[in-house]
């Protein structure tokens, strides 16, 4: 058993139009990570790691060591786009002084130690599907190689000069002009409204396996059942194919894998970024997958897009609303079905599936049972 | 302004949490000695050279002082400016 012990999570739903950029547009943000930016020597992820890097949790996890501790950083896109200097100036322009130290191994193993000895320390860059990706590596490790604790970091910040500007060339995000010309909001699986802002988020999470849980008395908040990642064949490596290939894939691999009985699951956290495409892939899986009496929600629209950090985030975010009672309505959705929901509903009992893509063709499912 | 009171401040700011508490107590002291490796000594310069002004030219990116007197030495030797006192250090850097 691989259960979910400890875990912080920063998103907000706050938002600020950024309109000296190429693609001006909202964004989901902490202004005050950029404080002090321009001088080079405040990385903004580390800050945005800071929100949930919790001294006395560290202090608590450096205490109470049991077997054997993995530490995953789970940086999303910020291999490429965590080098934020751009051929123009904007509130978002920066220069590190010192490159090795943005979201790389050097910045993780730094981290890691601060939870104690580590056994294994690594990085992951599977784009916006990072952090539920990681989801696999935990259970290989716990399940395969005896580890006893595997603590995930996922951490990204979205808002910067590059990432604004290719989300805003590729017209993936909804940028001021779309919203003026058109009216939309975001929302996602609306005909109505849809597309996303983008989003800062940072998560943590600690998993840890029944004798940590017994030894140390835990309370645990969830159960990590089982995790699968799938791709498809496609020959466009930002986009997604229409049919949900990927999602199916995915979906189909974690439920063959981890031996769960479709019907059990009751409740789909959906990758959910609104836009056309991934609206029509991840319906067509998500209905076409042999899920039955089910709800599916999507944190996006609330949030913004998180990018790396969005998978385990928002699943966190879900399993928090859940403990409040409630499986929330998707944002600005103006139609009314059985499956997508346009207001909060109270959660039935059973497994939450949880789901995330990342440019490169990749695709994550996650089953999680809350506790 | 004390200096062994500001180096130990850029200390705690440039070091990870978990690093534990040697502080330097002499200019004597060698930085192995109290816990700083390589990699907190190239935050510790990049804080530095912010403070004082000294620009990250080869000169500095090949300054590898072994004791605090030493920081202290090519600070002097190289600044154009200094902090007024070591709360206004921390607040430059924080």
């Amino acid at each position: 058993m691989i259960y979910l012990t400890h875990y912080r999570t920063a998103a907000t739903s706050h938002t600020d139009l950024l309109d000296d950029i190429v693609y001006p547009q909202r964004v989901h943000w902490f202004p005050e990570t950029y404080n002090k930016s321009k001088t080079g020597m405040f990385y903004i992820p580390h800050r945005l790691a800071e929100k949930v890097l919790d001294p006395e949790l560290t202090k608590t996890l450096r205490e109470e060591q049991f077997g054997k501790t993995a530490f995953i950083l789970a940086g999303g896109n910020a291999h490429f786009a965590g080098i934020n200097q751009r051929p123009y100036d904007s509130q978002l322009t920066y220069n590190y002084k010192f490159l090795p130290f943005t979201l790389t191994q050097v910045y993780a193993g730094r981290t890691a130690q601060s939870f104690g000895n580590m056994d294994m320390i690594t990085t992951d860059s599977s784009a916006c599907a990072s952090s539920l990706k990681v989801m696999m590596d935990v259970e290989v490790l716990m399940k395969h190689y005896g580890f006893d604790r595997v603590i995930v970091l996922t951490v990204e910040d979205g808002v910067s000069n590059a990432v604004l500007e290719f989300f805003g060339q590729a017209q993936a995000v909804l940028t001021a002009k779309d919203e003026g010309a058109t009216g939309k909001k975001p929302s996602a699986f609306d005909s109505k409204n849809g597309g996303f802002y983008v989003g800062q988020g940072a998560a943590l999470a600690v998993f840890e396996s029944e004798g940590a849980v017994k030894r140390f008395q835990r309370t645990p908040k969830a159960r990590l059942v089982t995790a699968y990642n799938a791709s498809e064949p496609s020959t466009n490596a930002i986009g997604q194919c229409e049919d949900g290939d990927g999602f199916k894939k995915a979906i189909d691999g974690v439920c063959f894998h981890g031996k769960v009985m479709r019907h059990d699951i009751k409740i789909v956290k959906t990758h959910g970024t609104g836009t056309e495409s991934n609206n029509k892939a991840e319906k067509a899986a998500v209905l076409g997958s042999g899920l039955q009496d089910f709800v599916a929600t999507s944190y996006k629209p609330k949030i913004g897009h998180t990018m790396g950090s969005s998978g385990l985030l928002e699943s966190l975010l879900l399993l928090e609303d859940i403990q409040k009672g409630f499986v929330p309505g998707i944002d600005n959705r103006t139609e009314s079905d059985s499956v997508f929901l346009s207001e909060p509903v109270k959660p039935q009992k059973g497994y939450i599936l949880s789901l995330a893509a990342g440019m490169g063709n990749i695709y994550s499912a996650a089953i999680f049972e809350g506790l | 302004m004390n200096f062994i009171e500001l180096f130990n401040m850029v200390s705690d700011i440039a070091r990870p949490a978990h690093a534990g508490e040697a502080p330097a107590e002499s200019m004597d002291d060698k930085l192995a000695d109290i816990g700083i490796d390589s990699l907190d000594g190239l935050v510790m310069t990049m804080y530095f050279c912010e403070l004082y002004g000294i620009p990250e030219d080869n000169e500095t990116k090949d300054w590898h002082p072994a004791s605090v007197q030493e920081v202290f030495d090519y600070l002097m030797r190289r600044k154009t400016t200094e902090p007024a006192s070591v709360e206004e250090a921390r607040e430059a850097i924080k």
